[in-house]
């Protein structure tokens, strides 16, 4: 008994001690949320799932950060309630061109200028909690690293590019990360379905639409040529961000049509239309072709009566002649049976 | 050209032409160009549906579909131009030109012509359809007794004649999107894109359903009538719905034997050359042989 015992106790040891052995943070945080089942029923009824998958993590844009620098709040076991990441915290990386503690200050500020902020002047309804928050849009994406070759994008690290890195920069780890850091930049993180996706999260919720006095516009676009391509999977067709953000600007400082400096501006739109990827030879007036049409009388009158009058031409057409139809094939049900005989029976 | 036979026998029934060589080639050409608008373009109009991207893909994806769509438009509007073209060489041919020999040419004449023209809409029109109405609500037995083409097909006709301009035109504004804005306003590219996809949409109804109807389940056509393929139409379809243009046939090849073709007698008379072919071939074989063995004979 004595040395079953003993031999359990050693199993469990090196079971316990194994798991240590893998786990690469500091903090210690891992001790708990490496177990898959890690989670709780909050207040409003919904599971939350705090199990941390530490190689997506670290693989992931932040994850060189440590779990402390974003959860800041969070200062012991069991943690305080309602912790909530502010994205604007300095955390302990050095930006390396400024040398100061890095932060996504700068984004807010972009932000505050976008019509995604309750304080812009073209808001319709400006109450904050239906504005945008960072993780609204963003889900701490995985980096993407694409390799260039000959005109060929792929996905995955180019051992070619490495190799050259390779020749000054010894540790492997840090050149890979860099190497991420830099391709996740030479293309958008997402894909344009899933952007319109996105964006769709708010601007396809009815009521949301109506506070703010919109329409539903991923719905009215999706209507487009463009939305349609998505859809179908074509490759390189405009998504929401490719026309609401200026050339070379960040998708944060998305601005109201209304706003001169907005890309939609009506002074601004044929720049967009005739993009060097898109409409080129666009003429004059392509600006005017509505992109969000809503069957409304007062907004859009020409489509709106276009499509009444062929709605009304489909039902006037169509249901006479089912009509028809119908009343003739009752007729051949009984075909000797009439008011007036003219046929000669034999 | 070829003059046809009005009537045709193929194993003792007789059949009626209605369609042809000419117009049988434009309503398949019609028909495959429309078959295949509408499995390219529905898809787009009914994106939201889980069927429509499956559809999209087993064509080959959004790159091919575009381009197929095109080429069949592109085609269907140069048939239509090219029925314009036949409108007018069969007025030439059949009026204007006999009409100059004969030194009778006058405009009334011609208006004249073209309102008596098969597909035209005349006042008969009006008549058959009170007639059918009459016989659907119970009140005679008696059918209407149409011409060559009655309304329904007439309909049918003037729908596709106002339906491809329509779609054409649209299709080109939204296909040429950068420079139709030098001509339109913007706005017409929407209302464009709502016309398209509206008229399409009744266009693919009404055949769909109504000319389906007509052509394929009605009662004595099913599963279908054969005109579209062979251009001719059995005795008793023709005697059923076009009464007076089986009564004008009939007249017609009484005239004129020549109009008549009996593929029967034609058939049994080829089967008899060739039998008394074959039985001369034979024969002269046997003698031959024959000889040859009274040859070996005698020199032996």
């Amino acid at each position: 008994m004595r040395v079953i015992a003993k031999l359990f106790l050693c199993i469990v040891l090196v079971l316990f001690f194994s798991s240590f052995g893998n786990c690469a943070d500091d903090e210690n945080c891992l001790l708990c949320h490496k177990y898959r089942t890690l989670s709780r029923i909050d207040e409003t009824g919904k599971t939350r799932l705090y199990y941390v998958n530490d190689n997506l993590f670290h693989s992931s844009v932040h994850g060189k950060i440590k779990c402390k620098e974003c959860h800041s709040q969070i200062t012991k076991i069991p943690h305080e309630e309602n912790t909530k990441v502010n994205c604007l915290n300095e955390c302990h990386i050095v930006e390396p061109t400024s040398e100061k503690r890095f932060s996504h200050k700068s984004v807010a500020e972009v932000i505050k200028s976008s019509i995604h902020s309750p304080e812009n002047k073209y808001a319709n309804f400006s109450k904050a909690d239906d504005f945008p928050e960072c993780i609204d849009c963003h889900n701490n994406p995985l980096f993407k690293p694409i390799q260039l070759f000959k005109n060929i994008t792929e996905e995955g690290q180019s051992p070619k590019a490495l190799a050259r890195c390779n020749l000054c920069h010894k540790e492997e780890k840090f050149i890979k990360y860099f190497y991420n850091h830099v391709s996740h930049r030479l293309h958008t993180s997402k894909d344009s379905s899933e952007i319109v996706r996105m964006c769709e999260r708010c601007h396809s919720k009815p009521e949301m639409v109506k506070r703010h006095k919109l329409k539903n516009a991923v719905a009215t676009y999706k209507d487009t040529f463009h939305g349609k391509a998505i859809t179908f999977g074509l490759e390189g067709a405009p998504d929401c961000v490719d026309c609401h953000v200026r050339e070379n600007e960040s998708a944060h400082a998305i601005k109201s049509y209304e706003d001169p400096e907005s890309s939609i501006n009506k002074d601004n739109r044929k720049k967009v239309c005739s993009r060097k990827t898109c409409h080129p030879n666009a003429a004059d007036g392509i600006e005017d072709i509505r992109m969000h049409v809503v069957i409304d009388k007062n907004l859009y009158k020409p489509e709106y009566y276009t499509a009444l009058g062929f709605t009304g031409l489909t039902l006037g057409a169509f249901f006479p002649l089912i009509v028809v139809l119908i009343l003739e094939l009752i007729r051949e049900i009984f075909p000797n049976f009439s008011l007036r005989k003219f046929k000669r029976r034999k | 050209m070829r003059k046809l036979p009005l009537i045709k026998v193929q194993r003792g029934k007789k059949y009626y032409l209605k369609m042809t060589p000419a117009q049988r080639y434009q309503h398949f050409i019609l028909m495959s160009t429309f078959i295949l608008l509408v499995l390219t373009g529905f898809p787009l109009k009914f994106h939201y549906y889980p069927w429509a991207k499956t559809l999209i893909n087993s064509l080959g994806g959004l790159k091919v579909t575009t381009v197929i769509h095109r080429i069949c438009g592109v085609t269907m509007v140069g048939l239509f131009f090219y029925h314009w073209y036949y409108l007018f060489k069969n007025l030439y041919v059949y009026y204007i030109a006999p009409s100059i020999r004969l030194k009778k040419f006058s405009l009334k004449g011609l208006l004249k012509f073209i309102y008596y023209s098969p597909m035209f809409p005349r006042v008969k029109d009006i008549k058959d359809v009170a007639d059918f109405l009459k016989y659907v609500f119970f009140i005679t037995d008696e059918k209407p007794k149409h011409e060559r083409f009655h309304w329904r097909e007439k309909f049918d006709y003037w729908a596709v004649f106002w339906g491809i301009p329509v779609l054409g035109l649209t299709g080109a504004i939204l296909w040429f999107e950068s420079y139709s804005t030098m001509f339109f306003p913007g706005w017409f590219v929407n209302i464009s894109f709502i016309a398209h996809s509206d008229e399409a949409l009744l266009a693919a109804a009404v055949i769909l359903i109504w000319h389906m109807y007509n052509a394929h389940v009605n009662y004595d056509k099913f599963p279908m009538s054969p005109l579209f393929l062979t251009g001719y139409l059995p005795e008793e379809i023709m005697k059923h719905e076009y009464y007076l243009e089986w009564k004008r046939i009939n007249c017609l090849v009484e005239k004129d034997k020549s109009l008549f073709f009996d593929m029967d007698e034609y058939k049994a008379n080829k089967k008899k050359e060739m039998q008394e072919h074959l039985l001369h071939c034979f024969e002269d074989i046997i003698d031959e042989n024959f000889e040859n063995e009274e040859k070996k004979d005698e020199q032996a």
